[in-house]
């Protein structure tokens, strides 16, 4: 198998001879580790080799591990999103209460005034009310 | 088979001609390099997901307990909404009792 090896835009290359036999292994050895030839051919022509001496053990440890998180991280996102919309649903609903509530606490507030009546405490609807008011969305 | 490279890339493919050659034949050395790289993706890919994981746990659990807050909310909303409806509306006949008294 003969490698050409050019640049964009100038005259000349470089060719490599490569045996057949040789180059089925290269693209073998790249199928076997996820890179395409195109990678490979890099990694061989510009970077060099290295050796971190990994073993075929940690290999299927870490693969077992990344589909066990990818499994949990669907399945959480599966719940995640009609949750995410109910919650929605149900802070707007909450915030028309607060709406409803405030114009009825200002009622209230006038009414017992004008029949000489104390004010009623409503500092823990209020809290709500405000919290609900402002809201854009927590989720 | 052709590999397009930039003007400085075939340079330095020039200059280590001798060196690529070896390369070629080092298919041990080609198998060693791979298996790091890879093993250095799936490492570095593994701890992503790691982090993603945590992070979508968290905020999922911050999600389940807003929506639980929201509910029980909802729900005091609706009892203050009728328990104030019905004091309002007592307020009102309270008040137009007095007044019709007045004119009376």
């Amino acid at each position: 198998m003969k490698i050409r090896v050019k640049a964009k835009r100038r005259r000349g290359k470089v060719t490599f001879n490569v045996p057949d036999e040789a180059f089925k292994r290269i693209e073998g050895l790249g199928k076997r580790y996820g890179f395409r030839i195109e990678e490979v051919l890099r990694i061989i022509l510009l970077h060099g080799y290295i050796d971190g001496e990994k073993g075929e053990a940690n290999f299927g440890t870490l693969e077992e591990e990344i589909s066990e998180l990818e499994r949990a991280l669907y399945e959480l996102e599966g719940k995640w999103s009609p949750l995410k919309f109910k919650s929605y649903y149900l802070a707007m609903d909450n915030q028309n209460l607060a709406i409803q509530l405030s114009g009825m606490i200002a009622e209230n507030k006038r009414l017992r005034k004008m029949l000489g009546k104390p004010e009623r405490d409503f500092s823990d609807v209020e809290g709500l009310i405000h919290y609900y008011l402002s809201f854009k969305n927590k989720g | 088979m052709e590999i397009l490279l930039s003007p400085e890339e075939l340079e330095r493919v020039r200059k280590n001609r001798i060196e690529i050659e070896k390369r070629f034949q080092d298919l041990e050395g080609l198998e060693k390099t791979l298996k790091t790289l890879r093993f250095g993706y799936l490492f570095e890919h593994r701890n992503n997901l790691r982090v993603r994981l945590e992070e979508m746990k968290k905020l999922y659990m911050e999600l389940v307990e807003f929506e639980g807050k929201a509910r029980k909310d909802k729900e005091f909303l609706m009892k203050v909404r009728k328990e104030l409806s019905r004091e309002n509306k007592n307020l009102r006949k309270e008040l137009e009792g007095i007044r019709g008294e007045d004119k009376g």
